[in-house]
Parts: structure tokens; C-alpha cells; sequence
């Protein structure tokens, strides 16, 4: 309980920071922030003051960004300067694609993950064994962009008749929606998937060799399959609800990639096309929006866990420092 | 304790872990073809020629690119800036990390937990979007994307550095030191510092293969060194536009940045099992 103070408590402080920077990436872009704003630099020192007044510019830092913090509070993150639309309503109209994508990524990583580590620990010292845990070492090592790239360039080989499958939105066919992100999920598992399946390899094979409960059972005459099923498996699956969330949240802030490479219209890639347009309203408001449900999902996962495993509720702040 | 406790010279060829021993050979070859390949080459990494996306041959062994250019050299010469770039970057942020950690462990009390919520904050927000948006800003250069992976990665340094400082502060003779009136800097130089080592060592190969991903990452985005200069992750992004007719410069900069990272993995688990508190230590 008290763990779940101090991280509440840090809350705030997070967002400030998050917000503090997120509004100060304006004033890291060399140049006049004028003439940032205006896209294009502006010589006369009338019109340039008119617009600077216009903007709010000519207030103090601290009074501007109260002012945007206090507008982004109720959904009002400025006007994208290349379409002249609301970014707020830019962002909301493609962050499902980017939720859609991170769900179905880590649904796959988990499969993965959780089938690659069972038959890892079934075949536990034998050659299945050694191949999968090979695999989920190098899948880790596996940059998201690479893996995302050979998959574009084996379908482009080994099914040219297929294609790239373009984007079928969710409200028009969930199904067909689902199946044409299967790729670009598939990109994001070879890599997390490895590493859920290092999670259940680890935790499984520490439970086979320390757990007093793995020893009854076979005291009592279990069979190894037994042992695995009903000892090993669930308690070395329980870690990945964590796990799992924390990588949800990873794959929002890493959809910046996945979505530019498969052309996916959603939040990541109107951030990368905003960097293009120079548009630094959008590139603050996705920043600031997929950043924050990556600190309150993070936030969510870690008061969610206590409830699935009541050990840590006993343990109180013992598991972090 | 003691284990991490092992001085330097524990590490005699003959009881290496045999990961530290792979991690290390691959680092060391992709560090040696890094200086070598781009002098095999004849035309370098810059000069175009006519000889448009050939596939590879004994001119240009991993064939050329849309304007003619030697792909082995620039997939060397990136994989160099890479090399470059997060060796620089990794030193810089367990360094800094490690100081932050060690003084946060030996002051504890308000000190320690300033600094571990300015951490806390650090580690709740997703490290590539920031670095992104960041990087956006500021123009892409050497330069910035070293602060950016600095600045990334001083939290996770400093929080492993803690975790270790704290068990050797809790020593008597850390406490002994502290009576006889030895001040804090030489205490945290000379008994603190020697004994977390190991897992300096351990994070520094650790850090690297993260910043791998994250720089290369960033250069397929447009956002590392800039062009001309090659860079992993400009060569692959360039290389999608041609990949049907010519997928050689994706396969190689893909092979090699994914065994750099292996490699950096490997060395990492490697000195973690050789150092490290054994219920960390698993097979790879």
C-alpha cells in the first residue's frame, strides 16, 4: 500500500516534467520561435511583434506554458500549422490504428512468447530447448525498424502478388482491420515475443530448481508434464502481466516506427510527417499524448499487479527501491 | 558480495564465460572489419559512379546503391559512427550514472531521494518518442543525438549503480572509514567505487546494446548523423525505396547491426554471470 502511495505521489511530478518538456521542445528549435511558429522567417519588425502578440509569445515562458497546459488540459493542443486543423482532432482521428496496433502486437508477443517458453521448459536441456532460447536471444537484439524491414522485403520477394495490405479501418471490418495489421504486429512480436519468452523461460526454470511446491508434487508422485502444467506454467506466466503491460505501453511510444514503415495511418507516423512539415504543434501534441498513456498505463499495470499476485501485497515496497 | 567483489584479474582467458568469449570475438571482428573493409574498397563510401544497384561482385562485394555507391564501405563506415557514437554515449552515461547512483547510496536520507524520483520520472516516459521529438527539434547531428542518449540513459545507470552502492555502504568498514574521519569523496572513490565495478562493466555493455537499437533507430528516421554520412539506419531506410531489385544493402546493415547487438548482449550476460549476483545469472 504504501508502495502505491509513493508512486501515486510521483505522479505529478511526472507530468510536469513530461509537460515541461514536451512544451519546450518549441524552444529547442534553433531560430526564432516567431518565426518557427509561422513557417517562414519574417523580416519586418511590426509584423513580426503583431504576430508574436497573436501567438502569446511575448509573455514570459512560464505564463505561456501555464496557458498551454491549462488549454491541452481540455482537449485544446493548438492549430497544426501545414493543415490549419485542430491537433487535437488530427491525433484523436489516428490514435485507434496506433491502440489497435500495440493490442494486437502484444496479444501475438504473448501467444508467442508463452508457447516458445512451455516447449523450452518441456524439452528443458534438449536441443528444442537451445533453438528456442537462441531465438528469443537474438529476436531481443532485433531492432523494430529491422524487423519490420525484412518483413516488407520477404513478402515483397516470397508474395509479390500480395503486396503491402493497406490499412482497413476497424469501424468498416474489424476482421479484415485485424488482418491487415497482422504484419506489422507480427514485426513488433518477433521481437517482444522473444522477450516474454525469456520471462517464462527464466522464471519457469528458477521455479523447477528452487520451488518447495515443484518438490511436493513430484514427492507426491506427479509426472513431469504434470509438474510443468499445473506447478510450473501459472506461476511462471504470472510475471507477464507486467510484463505485458509495461510492453503495451512500449509499443505506443515505438509506434513511430512500425507505422512509418508499413504506411499505417496512425499517431506515430503523423508525429514523423509532422517532423517532415515542420510542424511543431503536432509533433508536441502526439508527443505529449502517446507519452502520457505510456505513464498512466505504466501506472496501471504496476496497482494492477498486487491484485493478481497477492504475494507483493505482503511484500509491501520490498520488490522496488 | 564477494562475488561481485572480484577484482579485475579474475578475468583470466581460461575462466571467461563462453558467452563473454563469443560476445567478445563478433565485437571484436565487426570492430576490426569497421577499420579494414572501407580501405578494401575502391571507389569509398562517397563517390558515386555509374555502376547503379549492382549486385554484388568482386569490385563492390555487397554491390552498390541507387547512385553508385560502394555499399560495403558505407555499411562499415556506419556501423563505425555507430561504434563510435553509443561507445562515446555509453561511457559518458554510466559515468555520469554511476556518480549519481554511488553519492545518492552513500548520502541516502533527502539527497538520495531527490535524485531517485528525478530517475523515477525519467523511467516512466517512453525513451525513442523523446528522443525523437527532441532530436526534431534541435536538428539531427553527432552532436545532439550523443545528448540525447546521454541524457536517455543516466537514470538507468545511476538506479543500477544505487542498488549495488547501497550493499557496500552498508559494510563496517565503509562505516569505520566514515568514524575515522575520512572524507566522502575518498571513501566513495576508493571503497565504494572498487567494489561496484563489475556492475559498471556489466551496465556499460548492457547500455550499449540498448543505445544500438535507439540510435539506430533514430538514423532510420532521418534524425542521426546526417547525410552524406552513412549511418545504419539511413542506409536501410534509403535502401526500401530499390529493395525489390537490390536488397543487398538492407540484408547487410541489417546482419551487421543486429550481430553488433548480439554482441554487445552477450558480452553483457557474459560479465553478469562472471560478476554478477548469482540469481541474476541464466543461461542466453
Amino acid at each position: 500500500m504504501r508502495y502505491l502511495l509513493t508512486r501515486l505521489a510521483g505522479l505529478p511530478l511526472t507530468l510536469v516534467a513530461v509537460s515541461l518538456l514536451t512544451f519546450g521542445i518549441l524552444f529547442l528549435v534553433p531560430g526564432d520561435t516567431v518565426d518557427v511558429l509561422a513557417g517562414e522567417s519574417i523580416d519586418d519588425p511590426v509584423v513580426k511583434a503583431r504576430i508574436a502578440a497573436e501567438l502569446g509569445l511575448d509573455r514570459p515562458f512560464l505564463v505561456q506554458y501555464a496557458d498551454w497546459v491549462w488549454r491541452a488540459a481540455q482537449g485544446d493542443l493548438g492549430i497544426s500549422t501545414s493543415s490549419q486543423r485542430p491537433v487535437a482532432d488530427l491525433i484523436w482521428a489516428r490514435l485507434g490504428v496506433t491502440v489497435q496496433l500495440a493490442v494486437l502486437g502484444t496479444l501475438i508477443s504473448v501467444l508467442i512468447g508463452v508457447a516458445a517458453g512451455f516447449l523450452a521448459l518441456r524439452f528443458r536441456g534438449r536441443l528444442i530447448d537451445r533453438l528456442i532460447m537462441t531465438w528469443a536471444a537474438v529476436g531481443m537484439s532485433i531492432p523494430s525498424f529491422v524487423s519490420a524491414t525484412l518483413i516488407v522485403l520477404g513478402i515483397s520477394i516470397m508474395l509479390p502478388s500480395l503486396g503491402v495490405v493497406s490499412y482497413v479501418p476497424f469501424s468498416r471490418d474489424p476482421l479484415g482491420s485485424m488482418a491487415s495489421l497482422m504484419f506489422p504486429a507480427l514485426s513488433l512480436a518477433i521481437v517482444s515475443g522473444a522477450m516474454f519468452c525469456r520471462y517464462v523461460q527464466g522464471a519457469g526454470d528458477d521455479i523447477f530448481r528452487n520451488a518447495d511446491y515443484v518438490r511436493t508434487a513430484r514427492a507426491k508422485g506427479a509426472g513431469e508434464r504434470r509438474v510443468l502444467a499445473r506447478h510450473v506454467m501459472p506461476n511462471a506466466i504470472l510475471p507477464l502481466v507486467t510484463v505485458a503491460g509495461l510492453q503495451f505501453a512500449q509499443l505506443l511510444g515505438g509506434s513511430v516506427i512500425v507505422e512509418t514503415i508499413f504506411s499505417l495511418p496512425g499517431a506515430g507516423r503523423l508525429i514523423i510527417t509532422a517532423i517532415g512539415e515542420r510542424d511543431y504543434p503536432v509533433i508536441q501534441g502526439g508527443v505529449l499524448v502517446i507519452t502520457l498513456s505510456y505513464v498512466l498505463l505504466n501506472l496501471l499495470v504496476d496497482m494492477i499487479y498486487p491484485l493478481v499476485d497477492p504475494r507483493i501485497r505482503v511484500g509491501g515496497s520490498a520488490g522496488r527501491s | 558480495m564477494n562475488q561481485m567483489a572480484k577484482p579485475l584479474r579474475g578475468l583470466s582467458a581460461f575462466s571467461l564465460p563462453p558467452l563473454l568469449w563469443l560476445g567478445g570475438s563478433l565485437a571484436l571482428l565487426l570492430l576490426a572489419a569497421t577499420v579494414f573493409a572501407p580501405l578494401l574498397s575502391s571507389t569509398g563510401a562517397y563517390m558515386p559512379s555509374a555502376a547503379v544497384l549492382e549486385s554484388p561482385s568482386w569490385a563492390h562485394p555487397l554491390g552498390t546503391d541507387s547512385i553508385g555507391r560502394d555499399i560495403m564501405a558505407r555499411v562499415f563506415i556506419g556501423l563505425r559512427s555507430s561504434f563510435l557514437i553509443v561507445g562515446t554515449s555509453a561511457a559518458l552515461a554510466v559515468a555520469l550514472g554511476g556518480v549519481i547512483g554511488m553519492l545518492a547510496a552513500y548520502f541516502g536520507g533527502p539527497v538520495d531521494w531527490v535524485m531517485m524520483r528525478l530517475v523515477d520520472i525519467f523511467l516512466a516516459v517512453p525513451t525513442l518518442l523523446l528522443a525523437v521529438a527532441v532530436l526534431a527539434a534541435m536538428g539531427p547531428s553527432a552532436i545532439a543525438l550523443t545528448v540525447v542518449l546521454v541524457a536517455t540513459f543516466i537514470p538507468h545507470a545511476s538506479r543500477v549503480v544505487r542498488v549495488a552502492a547501497l550493499q557496500v555502504t552498508a559494510q563496517d568498514y565503509v562505516a569505520s572509514a566514515r568514524v575515522s574521519g575520512i572524507p566522502w569523496y575518498v571513501i566513495v572513490g576508493k571503497h565504494i567505487l572498487p567494489n561496484v565495478r563489475g556492475i559498471v562493466f556489466v551496465q556499460m555493455a548492457v547500455t550499449m546494446s540498448y543505445m544500438l537499437v535507439i540510435e539506430s533507430s533514430l538514423s532510420f528516421l532521418g534524425l542521426g548523423v546526417p547525410p552524406p554520412a552513412p549511418s545504419i539506419g539511413y542506409i536501410i531506410a534509403e535502401g526500401r525505396q530499390w529493395m525489390e531489385i537490390a536488397p543487398w544493402p538492407i540484408i547487410s546493415a541489417s546482419s551487421v547491426i543486429v550481430l553488433l547487438i548480439l554482441a554487445t548482449t552477450f558480452i553483457g550476460q557474459g560479465l553478469d554471470q562472471h560478476w554478477g549476483n548469482g540469481n541474476r545469472v541464466r543461461r542466453a
